[in-house]
C-alpha cells in the first residue's frame, strides 16, 4: 500500500446563513441556516460525493468554495492556504485551480456565443492565448471530451444535453484545474447519456489527475463514482464515510431512509408489490 | 404486437405521427404498437425525444394538427377508435375516462388560481356535461352544486394524503411542495373517475424520498380503483418498482415490450440491453459502465429500416431494409429486431 494522498481541500466548520425577511416592513426576522457548520476533507485525485435532498445546502457549499458567495463562518483550506484569508490577487490565481460544472452549463450562458467563445472564455481571462493559439487549445479540449474541430463555431442550441455537458466539462478543464465541482452534472440526462458522461469523467480524472467534488441526489451514481460520501441534511453533515461503508452499513437514520427510497431497477426488489 | 388480454383497455396500432417544423417534417412516431390491459400499470421508457409524450398526448388527441399529422394508425380505447371521434365525443373521454398528468408543470395547475377554484371548476364541468348529471344529480341550486363539488374535491384531496384538506384546498399552487402538488394533480385526475391515467414523468422533479411516497400512493390507487396507468418516465428504477409491464421506445417505435419481469430479467433488444447496462449497479466497477454509444437519430431523415441500426453492435444488412416486425419470444414478451424470429437471417 502506498501512503494516502495529501488533502487537496479541507473544509472546517463552514456556514452560510441567509437573512429571512418578512413581516410588514420586510425586515430580517430570522436566519435561514443553508449551511450550518460543515466539515469534510478531500484527498488529491479522489472523488468525494455530497448527497442530500433538495434544499439541504449542497449548491450553497459549492458556491462558498468557489467564493461566488461569502461564507458566514468557517475555513476553506485549499492546498494548505486558507482561501478566506488570501489577498485578492493570490485568490484570483487560485481560482483557476477550482472549476465547476453545472447541471446545464448552457442555461446560464449567452445563446449567441459560439463553442469557441464558451470554452475559450476562461482562457482569455487567465492566459495570454489568443487567435489561432486559442482555437488550437479549444480544439484540443473538444477532442478530450469526445467532440471535434467541427463543433468550434456551433451555437448552444445546436447541441443535445449530453453534448452540452461535454462542452461544460471542456470549459471546466481548460485551465488545468486541480479540483472540479460537479453540481448534478447528469441529473438532466438520460441514463445512456449519463453513462457516457460518467465514463468521460472517469477517464479525465485519471488522465489529468483531477479531484472531484460530486454533488448528486442519485445514490447509484454516487456509489459508482465516489471514494467517500457525505450525507447532508438541512445544512449539516449527518454521516460521512467511505462509499462502501455508507452503502453497506449506514449508521445515520437519514442515510437509511434515503437508501430505502432509492428505486432499484429490478422488479424483484419492489417495496410496493407484495 | 401480441395481445396480453382479450380486450385491452388501450390498444395503439401502427401509429404514425409527423410534425411539420421549420427545417422539414419530423417523423416522430413510426408505427407505434402498444396494448394496455385493465388494472395494469405500464411503464413507457426510452431516451429523451423518442416520442413518449407524443404517444401519451395522442391517446387524448391533444397533439395539434397542424403542425402534427397522422398518416396512419388507430388508437382503440375501450372498444372505440379515438382517431375517428369528433371533438365533442373526445370531450366526454378526456379528463374523465382518460385522465392525464402532464410533463409540463404549467399545463397542470394555474399559479394564479386557488386549488379549490381549479378543482371545483373541473368537477362542475365534468358533472354538468355528464349525461346523468354525474355526482351532482339534477336538482341542485348553483350554490348547492359548488358546495357539492367542493366537498368532493376535499374528499379526494384527503384520500391522496393532503392533511387538513378542507383548509389547504384554498391555497395557491406555490404554497404546496413539489410532492404535495403531485398529490393534488392525482386528486384532480381522479375527479373524472378515469379508467386510464396517463402520467407523464410524475416524479421526475421530486427527491427520492418524496418520489417513493408518490409511487406508493399511485400503486395503492391502482389497486383500489382498478385503474390502468401509462407511466411515462425515463427512470428504469421507478418502472421496475411499480409497473406490471414495460414498453421500450426508441426513436418513434416500441422496440420491446412485455412483463416487467421479462424485460428486466431477459432484455432482448440491443437497445434495451444497452439501456439496462447504462445504470450503475453496486457491482459495476469504475470505468466499466457500458452505456449506449452514439446519439439519437435525426427524425427528419431517420435511418431506413431499424432506426437503432447506426448504433447497434449487431447490425446486419437486412436491418437497413425495413423496420422489423414484432415477434413474440414468450406470451408476455415481444421484440422488434431482426435477431429474433422469422426475420432472422
Ligand atoms: N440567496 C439565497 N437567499 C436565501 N436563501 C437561500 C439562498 N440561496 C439558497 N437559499 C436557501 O438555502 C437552502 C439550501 O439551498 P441549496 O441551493 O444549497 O440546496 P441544494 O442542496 O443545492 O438543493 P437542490 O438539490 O434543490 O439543488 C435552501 O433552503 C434555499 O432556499
Ligand atoms: N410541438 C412540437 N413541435 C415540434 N416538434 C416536437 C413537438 N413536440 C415534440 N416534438 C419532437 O418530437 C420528438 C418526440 O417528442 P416527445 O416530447 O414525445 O419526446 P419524449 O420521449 O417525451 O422526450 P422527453 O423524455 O424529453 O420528455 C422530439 O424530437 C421532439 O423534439
Ligand atoms: S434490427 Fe438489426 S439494427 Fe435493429 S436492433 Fe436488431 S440487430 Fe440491431
Ligand atoms: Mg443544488
Ligand atoms: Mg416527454
Amino acid at each position: 500500500m502506498s501512503a494516502p494522498m495529501p488533502f487537496l481541500l479541507q473544509v472546517e466548520n463552514l456556514g452560510k446563513y441567509y437573512p429571512l425577511r418578512g413581516g410588514f416592513f420586510n425586515r430580517p426576522i430570522g436566519v435561514i441556516k443553508a449551511v450550518d457548520g460543515v466539515s469534510f476533507a478531500i484527498r488529491e485525485g479522489s472523488s468525494f460525493g455530497l448527497v442530500g435532498e433538495s434544499g439541504s445546502g449542497k449548491s450553497t457549499i459549492a458556491r462558498c468554495l468557489l467564493r461566488l458567495e461569502e461564507p458566514s463562518f468557517g475555513r476553506i483550506i485549499f492546498e494548505g492556504a486558507d482561501l478566506l484569508k488570501l489577498p485578492a490577487e493570490e485568490l484570483r490565481r487560485r481560482r483557476a485551480d477550482m472549476q465547476i460544472v453545472f447541471q446545464d452549463p448552457f442555461a446560464s450562458l449567452n445563446p449567441r456565443l459560439t463553442v469557441r467563445d464558451i470554452i475559450g472564455e476562461p482562457l482569455v481571462i487567465h492566459t495570454p492565448l489568443r487567435g489561432e493559439a486559442l482555437s488550437a487549445r479549444v480544439v484540443e479540449l473538444l477532442e478530450m471530451v469526445g467532440l471535434g474541430r467541427q463543433y468550434l463555431y456551433r451555437f448552444p442550441h445546436e447541441f443535445s444535453g449530453g453534448q452540452r455537458q461535454r462542452i461544460g466539462i471542456a470549459r471546466a478543464i481548460a485551465l488545468n484545474p486541480k479540483l472540479i465541482i460537479l453540481d448534478e452534472p447528469t441529473s438532466a440526462l438520460d441514463v445512456s447519456v449519463q453513462a457516457q458522461i460518467l465514463n468521460l469523467l472517469d477517464e479525465l480524472q485519471r488522465r489529468l489527475r483531477l479531484t472531484y467534488l460530486f454533488i448528486s441526489h442519485d445514490l447509484g451514481v454516487i456509489r459508482y463514482i465516489c471514494d467517500r460520501v457525505a450525507l447532508i441534511y438541512r445544512g449539516k453533515i449527518v454521516e460521512e464515510d467511505e462509499t462502501e461503508r455508507i452503502f453497506t452499513a449506514p449508521t445515520a437514520e437519514y442515510t437509511r431512509t434515503l437508501l430505502a427510497a432509492m428505486p432499484i431497477p429490478d422488479p424483484d426488489y419492489s417495496p410496493y408489490r407484495s | 404486437m401480441m395481445p396480453t388480454s382479450d380486450h385491452p383497455l388501450l390498444d395503439i396500432r401502427d401509429l404514425y405521427l409527423d410534425i411539420q417544423v421549420f427545417e422539414g417534417t419530423l417523423h416522430v412516431l413510426n408505427g407505434v404498437n402498444l396494448r394496455l390491459a385493465r388494472g395494469q400499470v405500464m411503464g413507457l421508457v426510452g431516451e429523451t425525444g423518442c416520442g413518449k409524450t407524443l404517444t401519451g398526448l395522442s391517446v387524448s388527441r391533444l397533439v395539434a394538427t397542424p403542425p402534427g399529422r397522422y398518416p396512419r394508425g388507430e388508437i382503440w380505447f375501450d372498444g372505440r377508435n379515438v382517431m375517428t371521434l369528433s371533438e365533442a365525443e373526445m370531450l366526454k373521454l378526456r379528463g374523465r375516462r382518460i385522465a392525464m398528468i402532464f410533463q409540463d408543470p404549467a399545463t397542470n395547475l394555474n399559479p394564479v388560481f386557488r386549488i379549490s377554484e381549479q378543482m371545483i371548476d373541473v368537477a362542475l364541468h365534468i358533472a354538468e356535461t355528464s349525461d346523468d348529471g354525474g355526482f351532482l344529480g339534477r336538482r341542485l341550486s348553483a350554490r348547492g352544486r359548488r358546495q357539492a363539488a367542493r366537498r368532493r374535491a376535499i374528499a379526494l384531496l384527503e384520500h391522496v394524503g393532503i392533511e387538513d384538506a378542507a383548509h389547504r384546498i384554498d391555497g395557491y399552487p406555490h404554497e404546496f411542495s413539489g410532492g404535495m402538488r403531485q398529490r393534488v394533480l392525482i386528486a384532480m385526475a381522479l375527479l373524472g373517475q378515469p379508467q386510464l391515467l396517463i402520467a407523464d414523468e410524475p416524479t421526475t422533479a421530486l427527491d427520492v424520498s418524496v418520489q417513493a411516497q408518490i409511487l406508493r400512493l399511485l400503486y395503492a390507487l391502482v389497486k383500489e380503483y382498478h385503474l390502468s396507468v401509462l407511466l411515462i418516465t425515463h427512470n428504469l428504477g421507478v418502472v421496475a418498482q411499480v409497473c406490471d409491464e414495460v414498453a421500450v421506445m426508441y426513436a418513434g417505435n416500441v422496440v420491446e415490450c412485455g412483463s416487467a419481469h421479462r424485460v428486466f430479467k431477459s432484455p432482448a433488444h440491443p437497445y434495451t440491453r444497452g439501456l439496462l447496462r447504462s445504470i450503475p449497479t453496486p457491482q459495476t466497477r469504475r470505468g466499466e459502465l457500458m452505456g449506449v454509444p452514439g446519439n439519437i437519430p435525426n427524425l427528419i431523415q431517420p435511418p431506413p429500416g431499424c432506426r437503432f441500426e447506426p448504433r447497434c453492435p449487431h447490425a446486419m444488412p437486412i436491418c437497413r431494409t425495413a423496420f422489423p416486425s414484432a415477434v413474440a419470444l414468450q406470451a408476455d414478451h415481444q421484440v422488434a429486431c431482426y435477431l429474433y424470429g422469422e426475420g432472422r437471417p
